[in-house]
């Protein structure tokens, strides 16, 4: 197949490239499965790249993005559904490892996987967008359509749970290390 | 009244969150992949026209095909029912239209026993389930021996296994769901469609253009490696295909 060739638009990659990993981790955090994040990542590029007009201020590009992630993922929870039958009969790939194996998980990553396992959705998103992708709260306030003030009530509570599970973990450690 | 900003966290914690950050982000091989994928979707206008040339005439193509069978299928069949009824009518109307067998023979579905057709997985599943096994055997040409005696011989009819109109339309829609798939980027999905074709259709009438389409997909999708081998496997096999022309230039920017 020959690739449409597509004139090089600077600004347009450069956004990519600021907010790619951004756009990938946010479509995992609200459970796109490994096999779709891919295609669901060029999804949103492709809307941002059609829409990018409408992008006035790179500071607030991550809430813009959320937003967009979010009307994705639901597309492709909606599609997945639909697949997930063909996507078993999908014969495995010859060419590398699978992204799983790629993804060599640590023990410090796994905890905070099931510490966010254990939180209710409207904490999860807040606590992963202030202090995974480190939005300030106005942005997380546009973002999730919430006042400030439910952000700063979020985060707080959330954080403090944090902090105890990781007093708990280092206590643990101290207790396996003697 | 205004909250005041929640404390930071813990230099143990932030730690921790860096780790869980890192290992949930893309590889640099994703991003680029993923530029790639961008790239090659935008602008959509003129990749979508182009592809939805590509795509009307495979579908005009294959829709006169499945016209034409049918029609054969049916002129075929009336014939037989018309020379049957001249000669025994009351021996062949039982299993006229029922796909009943005769004599330990199959006797193939006439027209009135093919679902009307209709786009969709749910149309898809039906057609499935009524055309299995995938090859049906046709009637045979009208024999100037009775019904009778046809059923009394030991020495069995000549039996063609050519695809049915339903086989096609199953196999039509298939494909066109994986074209779309790939117009719109959905690369895994158009190759898990392509997978389910080769399952039920290995030697389908639109086989090479599942061949072709799926090196394509895998092309689109990064796997030039996976892409090129399936090309030269197709053209060193399938040399005299009518898709022989367009597999050749599949990835072919990628070869080193």
């Amino acid at each position: 197949m020959v690739m449409p060739v597509v004139d090089a638009d600077p600004e347009f990659e450069a956004l990519y490239h600021r907010h790619q990993a951004f756009v990938w981790r946010i479509l995992r955090r609200m459970g796109v499965p490994s096999e779709a994040l891919d295609d669901a990542t060029q999804d949103v590029f492709v809307v941002v790249h059609r829409r990018r007009d409408d992008l006035h201020d790179d500071a607030s590009a991550r809430s813009w993005l959320f937003g967009i992630a979010r009307r994705v993922a639901s597309d492709v929870h909606r599609r997945h559904r639909r697949v997930q039958r063909k996507l078993d009969a999908l014969p495995s790939s010859t060419e590398g490892p699978a992204l799983d194996d790629e993804l060599a998980r640590t023990e410090a990553a796994d905890f905070v996987r099931r510490f966010l396992a254990g939180l209710d959705e409207g904490h999860r998103m807040v606590f992963a967008l202030a202090d995974v992708e480190g939005l300030t709260a106005p942005e997380i306030a546009e973002a999730l359509e919430l006042k400030v003030n439910t952000v700063y009530s979020r985060l707080r509570n959330t954080r403090r749970r944090f902090e105890k599970a990781v007093a708990r973990r280092q206590a643990r450690a101290q207790v396996n290390h003697g | 009244m205004a909250e005041r900003p929640p404390p930071p966290l813990s230099p143990a914690a932030r730690d921790l969150l860096r780790a869980f950050r890192d290992d949930e982000s893309p590889t640099e091989h994703d991003r680029r992949r993923g530029l790639d994928g961008v790239r090659a979707r935008v602008p959509e206008s003129s990749a979508a026209a182009n592809g939805s040339f590509y795509a009307k005439v495979i579908i005009a193509t294959m829709g006169v095909a499945a016209a034409m069978l049918l029609g054969v299928k049916m002129v075929g069949a009336g014939v037989t029912a018309l020379a049957n009824d001249a000669r025994q009518p009351a021996m062949e109307a039982p299993y006229q239209g029922e796909g009943q067998t005769s004599g330990g023979r199959a006797v193939a579905r006439t027209p009135q026993a093919i679902p009307a057709r209709s786009s969709g997985t749910a149309s898809r599943e039906r057609a499935a389930v009524i055309v299995e096994p995938t090859t049906v055997q046709t009637p045979s040409p009208p024999s100037t021996v009775p019904a009778r005696s046809r059923a009394s011989s030991p020495s069995p009819a000549p039996v063609t296994t050519t695809p049915s109109a339903e086989d096609i339309s199953v196999e039509l829609d298939l494909i066109k769901d994986a074209q779309q798939a790939m117009q719109q980027g959905r690369h895994a999905e158009g190759l898990a469609t392509l997978a389910e074709h080769a399952r039920r259709f290995p030697q389908g009438t639109l086989a090479d253009e599942r061949m072709v389409l799926e090196a394509e997909l895998l092309c689109a999708s990064g796997k030039t490696t996976v892409a090129r081998a399936k090309v030269e496997r197709f053209l060193s096999k399938r040399s005299g295909s009518a898709s022989a022309a367009r597999m050749s230039v599949v990835c072919s920017e990628h070869i080193p």
